[in-house]
């Protein structure tokens, strides 16, 4: 009638084993659904400038023949010790994206012989851009930007970035001891070529944090990802 | 190196009969900076439609050596600009005066009262190089306006630019960062002005002038910056190396595969057994 005991350990066996593939199955499509998608948030729609369909002023044209000027000019003393650059605005020192277990140190870049942002070698450091805005420039935008990583010391501390969903928080350091807390707004793969490099470094307009690594398919014969990862942040409080 | 002389001579004299005609919007004005370079001597600046001047005109007062204007903004046209003592009475003659100063649309100008290579005062407007340098770089501009012969301009000891004239100008490319300059005179490397520490900050043109009197040992420096000439870097190399790949999914489909096998293969002795 009822089965052998041998028996009932086979059956429950047998469930046993489908019902772990199911689960295994299972996960695997949670993680195709839930993976990262090449754009999140509002992507780098942030970076543009606000467009207005009359962006020219309102200005009555001045007619006639050689206007008068009417202007007053203030002078200023101009010997090279006046002239030189006042304080620049603390650079940036620490960046953590608690949400993404990122926590990197941050180090002043410029520009290599080809042109392209200073990206340092440390995979535990990341560069930002000195020629740009600093987290308490009113202006323009603060960029950020680290290896995803390098055949010497693997995964880099923006590898996560990826992995960045719309208002996590991001908090920046500067060499003052503020911290600087902003908000992700979005994130956007870009084909390298056709990265928005005016938008990513203006120095004008609202100020926000870029933060940059690489992503997409990995080009054996150029040593570079066919992407960047872009992800772009408000300041909140 | 060198830079085309003609945009530093005078732009003046050049007939616009169109510009005196057509509207002049606010977004075309021209910027116009007003440099003083005349020794020992303080100075109201006028600046006029026609040769006469009055009190209204004035565009500076007790303008001092060694100092620079903020940039003016003023619609494009024929000036005629005019230097008096100041406090003197404008309808008098003037001490410098230049007429017919041609001053285009959206142009970027450096007015500069100075003195010629003889001494005598004189007005020259420089049209200002505003393209865009490379990502990292700075302008470096130097101008000859002082009463000396041809002079060579070193940074860090080494000519960098040589034979520059009064009143011409040279400029150069360079990475941002602080230059020790000195100007001497040409063919010598003993300096006659400074050296003194220039800032060449990134994305802007640095204005040097050579200004005062070889003769009366008061030659000196006057700086002028023009920000905002910026460029971006043109990408941003970030990886070397393939992210390791996630190897999950894999350990997921083979722990699924294997769990089916064992499934399957425990299915029919359940069955058997039951008999």
């Amino acid at each position: 009638m009822s089965g052998s005991p041998s028996g009932r350990g086979w059956r429950l066996g047998a469930v046993l084993a489908a019902l772990v593939a199911l689960a295994c199955v299972v996960t695997l499509a949670v993680r195709v659904v839930t993976a990262p998608a090449d754009v999140e948030g509002d992507g780098l729609a942030a970076l543009r400038p606000a467009t207005s369909p009359s962006a020219s002023p309102a200005t009555s044209p001045t007619t006639g023949p050689a206007p008068t000027p009417s202007l007053r000019a203030t002078a200023r003393a101009a010997d090279p010790e006046s002239a030189r650059s006042g304080d620049r605005a603390a650079p940036p020192v620490r960046l953590r994206i608690p949400g993404l277990g990122v926590a990197a140190d941050v180090r002043p870049v410029g520009v290599q012989d080809d042109g392209a942002m200073v990206i340092p070698a440390a995979p535990t450091s990341v560069g930002w851009y000195r020629y740009g805005a600093a987290p308490a420039t009113p202006e323009g935008h603060t960029v950020i930007a680290g290896h995803v990583a390098t055949r010497e010391d693997g995964p880099g501390a923006l590898a996560p970035l990826a992995g960045a969903r719309e208002g996590m928080r991001v908090e920046v350091t500067d060499a003052d001891g503020v911290e600087h807390t902003y908000e992700v707004t979005g994130r956007e793969s870009v084909r390298k070529k056709a990265l928005p490099v005016d938008e990513i470094f203006a120095r004008d307009g609202a100020p926000r944090l870029v933060l940059i690594t690489c992503g997409g398919e990995y080009l054996p014969e150029l040593r570079a990802h066919r992407d960047n990862v872009v992800v772009t942040a408000a300041p909140v409080g | 190196m060198r830079r085309a002389l003609a945009a530093t001579a005078v732009v003046a004299v050049a007939a616009l009969p169109l510009a005196l005609t057509t509207p002049a919007h606010a977004a075309d004005d021209a910027s116009v900076v007003v440099v003083h370079g005349v020794p020992d001597l303080t100075v109201d600046v006028y600046g006029s439609a026609d040769t006469t001047y009055s009190a209204d005109e004035a565009l500076l007062e007790d303008f001092e050596p060694g100092t620079v204007t903020d940039p003016v903004k003023l619609p494009a046209g024929t000036y005629n600009l005019a230097v008096f003592p100041a406090g003197d009475d404008p309808s008098g003659d003037p001490a410098i005066e230049a007429t017919d100063v041609e001053v285009p649309a959206g142009a970027n100008i450096s007015v500069v009262a100075h003195l010629d290579a003889d001494g005598n005062p004189t007005l020259t407007p420089f049209v200002n190089d505003v393209d865009p340098v490379a990502a990292g770089q700075g302008r470096l501009v130097v101008r000859h306006t002082a009463a000396a012969p041809a002079v060579d301009v070193l940074a860090g000891g080494e000519a960098v630019f040589s034979g520059l004239t009064n009143p011409n100008e040279d400029s150069a490319d360079l990475p941002a960062g602080t230059v020790s300059a000195a100007v001497a005179l040409a063919g010598t490397t003993d300096p006659v002005i400074g050296p003194a520490d220039v800032d060449v900050a990134e994305g802007t043109s640095t204005i040097v002038y050579a200004w005062g009197s070889a003769e009366d040992d008061n030659l000196a420096l006057a700086v002028q910056t023009i920000g905002g000439l910026h460029s971006s870097p043109s990408g941003v190399p970030s990886g070397t190396a393939e992210l390791p790949a996630d190897s999950t999914p894999a350990l997921l489909l083979g722990a699924a595969g294997l769990a089916t096998l064992a499934a399957v293969g425990m299915g029919p002795r359940a069955r058997r057994s039951r008999v």
